[in-house]
């Protein structure tokens, strides 16, 4: 396998898959739809090659294949995005009690938002990467993860009263 | 202790701390009292951090080669004009082979004929060949020869 595979894209798969698992809720669909983008990733490797953002690619990709299972299983031609995807899927009943309430927790952020608060809280990247990977200011990184944490601290207060 | 929480937490949520803090608040949760929501929450994202897939390496395409590929279009194509030209050669080919072999029939029933009317004819034939036993002409007339 060449080396671009393997420092460009093979490294992603763990944030690529957690980011699956957020929209698909199901570990092992999330792992076939990943390694569906790494075999399509390999045969456009050239293209690949040449662009300036390839995580972003990855991540666009892997959205598009998402969105594709769900419309060819589900029979669901109106599916446009993956918030949509995320409302018909059913919670991970193998998954922790505090994974499960995350998840709920962040199921209802606008796309955005989601993104950008996992990316930070789960993978632990910097403002300007997110903004490298999502091709948004580092300003508008920081402003959607303070509406996100704020819309979570609301929640989290709801739960206590 | 329990100030500093307070102290990351405001900041946290107002997306002022930076990653370093954030770790710290992270480690400080796991042994301070209270803040059983806060805990839920950073406990539920440290697991999910901690996911990874079982995946396996996808094989590297073959390299391309310089010769030139035939699409599968082309090649059907291709595959059914072939078809119909020898169609119509192997349908050349058999009729000329039964006309040939009519005409030779023909040739040989007329060979035949010939030979048979060639036969009557001989047959025919055989009273004059029993004139060459004739002596002589007054023989064949019947006449007396003259005495001198």
């Amino acid at each position: 396998m060449s080396s671009f595979f393997e420092a460009y894209i093979w490294s992603q798969r763990g944030k690529l898959y957690r980011l699956a698992y957020f929209w698909v809720k199901d570990r092992a669909l999330a792992e076939d739809l990943l390694q569906n983008v790494f075999e399509k990733s390999v045969k456009r490797e050239a293209e690949l090659r040449q662009h300036p953002n390839p995580v972003g690619w990855l991540m666009t990709s892997l959205k598009n294949e998402v969105l594709m299972y769900f419309r060819q299983s589900k029979r669901i031609e109106s599916i446009q995005e993956v918030d949509e995807v995320m409302e018909i899927q059913e919670e991970d009943s193998t998954a922790s009690e505090k994974v499960q309430k995350v998840m709920r927790l962040v199921q209802e952020l606008p796309e955005k938002q989601r993104e950008i608060f996992q990316l930070r809280e789960v993978e632990g990247l910097t403002y300007e990467e997110i903004g490298s990977y999502l091709e948004i200011s580092q300003e508008q990184v920081k402003v959607n993860l303070h509406r996100a944490r704020k819309s979570i601290r609301e929640k989290i207060q709801g739960l206590r009263k | 202790m329990e100030t500093r929480v307070h102290e990351l937490l405001a900041k946290y949520w107002e997306a002022e701390t930076s990653l370093e803090e954030e770790k710290e608040l992270r480690d400080l949760l796991q042994t301070v009292e209270g803040f059983e929501e806060e805990k839920i929450l950073f406990g539920g994202l440290g697991e999910l951090s901690e996911m990874e897939p079982q995946l396996e390496i996808p094989e590297e395409k073959p390299k391309e080669t310089k010769v030139r590929r035939i699409t599968p279009v082309w090649l059907n194509w291709a595959a059914s004009v072939l078809i119909l030209v020898s169609s119509v050669w192997i349908w050349q080919y058999t009729e000329q082979r039964k006309a040939e072999e009519e005409a030779y029939e023909e040739v040989m029933m007329a060979l035949a004929m010939i030979q048979s009317n060639l036969a009557k004819g001989k047959e025919n034939m055989k009273e004059i060949e029993d004139l060459k036993y004739l002596n002589t002409t007054n023989q064949i007339f019947g006449l007396k020869p003259q005495k001198k």
